[in-house]
């Protein structure tokens, strides 16, 4: 596909980040009180979920390449 | 060996009222607890997730009851906006719509659980499926509103072909009502008055005999049709508009959508419609642990502990699970840091 063309076309993976960010948010404040923990666990969750779909969609990129 | 600090305690007060409240507004419960902080961070980020995915969904996203695929209004009309969709006309409906053949949203109940909005969607089912929202004639217009929509005008000579031509204009303006005499005593009619889509002026009466939308539906056009007369004085054979107006924010929002205005929105939005779904079930699942955190205080605590969640050597060093006589999963397993007034 040609790239300006590519560009122009609204990636829908960046809707990962901030669903991610919200989902890391409200688990974490699910499970501790203490703001600190708050933010530590989701910040490492957000990573956590933003690599292993990073990981899914690159297996999948492999699995359907030259298809 | 020392005693591990104990934890503060989190008054949850009465925990049901709270759990209550976050079901109806993510956050509100924890407010009432005084527990801002979270209170702030579930309100946002919950609110986010189903505001934006109801956005991306055109608000048409969160309903019960599925519409059957033929529904009443795409049977026996001369339009079927399906054949050019960046124009779409949906019929003016005259009856009440019917919950026959419709099926259950099963993603509904994954978005439940943000009561706010599954109560304002029952309250619009209920109005939607209500008899008294039928179409109306003439007296369901305004005074004046904003219109816009499709003039046909079927010429007076016949073409080369011998045949009546009929032409399509696209026309945008105003509706305004008026009371006259009529050949039959006083009566109600509209008069159109705008341009074409190549900006030419255009001015019509609408014949009493308008036929109206009902008032509440999903879709933001309440769409009207009628015969015309006196186009622009210059004499026609027949004339007819299908047009729309503005339907009211409040006669919109959260309404089921029949089967027509779903078609539409998958050829609108495409996959873009699933993420929108997907964000909205997540939000409602989202907002069970809300809930729970409401009646039941954080999961695994007040703060994290070395072990939590597998981390091996632990944030923060305020408490030793060994030193407590206590096993992470023990630990992790109850709410114990909350003191529950009752």
């Amino acid at each position: 596909m040609n790239p300006l063309l590519l560009a122009q076309t609204e990636n829908m993976l960046w809707y990962i980040a901030p669903l991610a960010a919200a989902i890391s948010m409200v688990y974490s404040a699910s499970r501790y009180e203490e703001t600190e923990s708050i933010l530590q666990r989701a910040v490492r969750l957000f990573f956590q979920i933003t690599i292993f779909m990073a990981l899914v969609l690159g297996v999948l990129w492999a699995l359907s390449y030259n298809l | 060996m020392t005693a591990p600090a104990p934890e503060p305690k989190v008054d949850l007060k009465n925990r049901y009222l709270a759990a209550l409240l976050s079901f109806l507004i993510p956050g509100a419960g924890q407010l009432y607890q005084r527990r801002h902080f979270k209170a702030g961070v579930f309100f946002c980020g919950i609110m986010l997730l189903s505001m934006w995915g109801m956005q991306m969904g055109d608000w048409k996203i969160m309903y019960r009851l599925e519409a059957s695929s033929t529904s009443e209004a795409q049977r026996g009309h001369p339009f079927d906006p399906r054949e050019d969709p960046h124009e779409p006309f949906n019929p003016p409906r005259d009856r009440a719509p019917s919950r026959t053949g419709t099926r259950s949203h099963w993603g509904y109940f994954a978005q439940a659980p943000v009561g706010i909005f599954t109560l304002i969607s029952h309250l619009q089912e209920r109005r939607y499926y209500s008899e008294k929202n039928i179409g109306a004639a003439v007296e369901g217009l305004s005074a004046e509103q904003a219109a816009e929509g499709f003039l046909f005008i079927t010429d007076v000579a016949r073409n080369d072909a011998g045949q009546f031509e009929t032409r399509r204009v696209v026309v945008r303006g105003s509706l305004r009502r008026e009371t006259r005499d009529g050949e039959f005593g006083r009566e109600e009619i509209a008069i159109f008055t705008g341009e074409t889509d190549a900006g030419v002026p255009v001015e019509f009466l609408t014949s009493s005999q308008i036929q109206l939308d009902a008032p509440i539906a999903a879709d933001s056009r309440r769409y009207l049709s009628c015969p015309v007369n006196d186009i622009d004085a210059v004499p026609t054979r027949s004339g007819e508009f299908h047009g729309w107006i503005d339907r009211g924010w409040f006669d919109r929002f959260l309404v089921p959508p029949d089967a027509l205005t779903i078609e539409r929105l998958h050829y609108n939005l495409g996959k873009k419609l699933t993420l929108a779904e997907v964000f909205t079930w997540i939000a409602g699942m989202l907002n069970v642990l809300v809930i729970w955190d409401a009646l039941a205080g954080p999961a695994y605590g007040y703060r994290r502990r070395p072990f939590d969640d597998g981390d091996q050597t632990g944030s923060t060093k305020s408490t030793e699970p060994a030193a407590a006589g206590a096993t992470p999963s023990a630990s992790a397993s109850a709410p114990a840091s909350a003191e529950v007034k009752s």
